[in-house]
């Protein structure tokens, strides 16, 4: 066993946030999290320890994408009690919840590769970490970081412009 | 002149160019005004996308909904986001007696029949190597026949959930245990509770996979207790080997391990400083054991 522990302290809560904004879902990130890092036992060797980690849960995320829809109307189903909950919250709650969502939906417009490049970056990876996890060249990462923030910049205002239905929800 | 383009200059932005590189980049949009206004852009751009990304932190408490008053299987894996009280109390001591299976005739191991078994689940009561099915447990840390008196957190049950209370639907079950439908144990100050676990060793280096309803197989997390997440961090192979263990640590550091019990069965053995105790099974776990067919587990927390 090789040094899980400090894997786990120090990639646990980017990984986490990583495939939470990815997925939507903590609790699924949770479980993409904890399966990459049991992955990470077996793993005898590890060039770049980030990158493999990212690369890994990047890919269970897509092997899991046909449980998505049922992940989906669950997140919906909870969604629905949390708005049944918050008609009593403050207004500034709510706009949060709407920004949030909006953001969900804008991010839900980028091509895989492209969200999952920018979530990367977020998280600090490096070109060469980003490159290695979603097998880019490394100069081509700043052409997909760069397409991926401006349609993301576009499709939220968009989203802000268009999705009054939902913001007026109370 | 040519201009830079986007790509570049968000690569210089992001601080992944080379110093010559981003001396090139500098220069250039000194001396030129489109470029510099692309450079601008891509700087709002930067800061835009990163406002919005961090808008979905806001996505978990938002939808994700407070722990449910009562300790249920069904939701209690929302509890670590607010790890606050798992230091309450007194140490717990927590058995949980992993049974591997007894051969006998295969029984389809999908206990309610409106349960559609988990595609690894299927295969082991038709598949030629997982023709076994557990058909008793006893833990060897707990004497109470586990699956019979004790009420089970809706954990799938080899032994058929006719004879066990009910699985219940993993959304239902908060509001069914909160109305006292079923008298469920609770974990709050508890003497003794127990649930089952089945899971199906599909080879020599199966997967454990547990779940609290067929339907939802593949999506329980790891161990947890109340807040604090347990993490696997190691194998051993159980079948024949007594000093066979499988240790695991949660996030704080506290350390429990598999301990062989008998001639077929292992324990996971973790003292706590909880009073409030939830067990979550991971869906895979790292167990390993030599040969195939249902194992079933059982998890006991006993108030020392």
């Amino acid at each position: 066993m090789h040094d899980v522990d400090r894997l786990f302290r120090e990639y646990h809560a980017p990984l986490v946030r990583y495939l939470t904004r990815r997925l939507g879902d903590r609790d699924w990130a949770e479980e993409v999290a904890q399966e990459t890092f049991l992955r990470a036992l077996r793993q005898t060797a590890m060039t770049n320890e980030r990158a493999w980690l990212f690369t890994v849960a990047t890919n269970l995320v897509r092997d899991g994408a046909r449980q998505e829809s049922r992940r989906r109307r669950h997140l919906e189903l909870l969604r629905a009690e949390e708005e049944g909950r918050m008609v009593e919250s403050p207004a500034l709650a709510m706009e949060r919840a709407e920004d949030a969502a909006r953001a969900r939906r804008a991010l839900e417009q980028l091509a895989e590769r492209d969200r999952e490049a920018l979530l990367m970056r977020e998280e600090g990876l490096d070109y060469h970490e980003i490159a290695a996890a979603l097998d880019l060249s490394v100069g081509s990462v700043g052409t997909t970081l760069a397409r991926a923030r401006r349609r993301l910049v576009e499709m939220f205002e968009g989203e802000r412009g268009g999705g009054g239905d939902k913001a007026v929800k109370r | 002149m040519t201009h830079i383009d986007e790509g570049t200059i968000h690569a210089w932005l992001d601080g992944a160019l080379t110093p010559s590189e981003g001396a090139a980049v500098e220069a250039h949009t000194a001396s030129c005004a489109q470029c510099a206004a692309q450079v601008a852009e891509a700087r709002g751009l930067l800061a835009g996308a990163s406002r919005i990304l961090s808008a979905l932190d806001e996505v978990p408490a938002g939808v994700v909904p407070v722990r449910a008053p009562d300790i249920t299987w069904a939701k209690p894996r929302r509890r670590w986001l607010r790890p606050t009280g798992w230091a309450v109390a007194a140490g717990v001591m927590l058995a949980v007696g992993v049974m591997t299976a007894r051969r006998q005739p295969a029984v389809p191991p999908a206990p309610t029949a409106k349960a559609t078994p988990q595609p690894n689940a299927a295969p082991a009561s038709s598949s030629p190597h997982t023709g076994t099915l557990n058909k008793s447990v006893k833990t060897q840390a707990v004497p109470t026949a586990v699956g019979a008196a004790v009420p089970t957190f809706g954990m799938q049950t080899a032994a058929k959930s006719a004879s066990a209370p009910a699985v219940r639907d993993s959304v239902a079950a908060p509001r069914a245990m909160a109305a006292g439908a079923e008298e469920p144990r609770r974990a709050v100050g508890l003497e003794r509770s127990t649930m089952r676990l089945d899971a199906v060793v599909t080879g020599g280096a199966g997967a454990i996979r547990l779940a609290k309803d067929p339907a939802q197989l593949g999506v329980q997390p790891v161990c947890f207790t109340d807040g604090v997440r347990v993490l696997i961090l190691d194998t051993a192979s159980v079948a024949g080997d007594d000093r066979a263990r499988l240790a695991v640590r949660d996030t704080s550091g506290v350390v429990g391990e598999w301990q062989r019990v008998g001639a077929d069965s292992v324990a996971l053995r973790i003292a706590r400083p909880v009073a409030r105790t939830v067990w979550g099974m991971m869906r895979e776990g790292a167990v390993d054991f030599s040969g195939a067919g249902m194992v079933t587990a059982s998890c006991e927390a006993v108030k020392r």
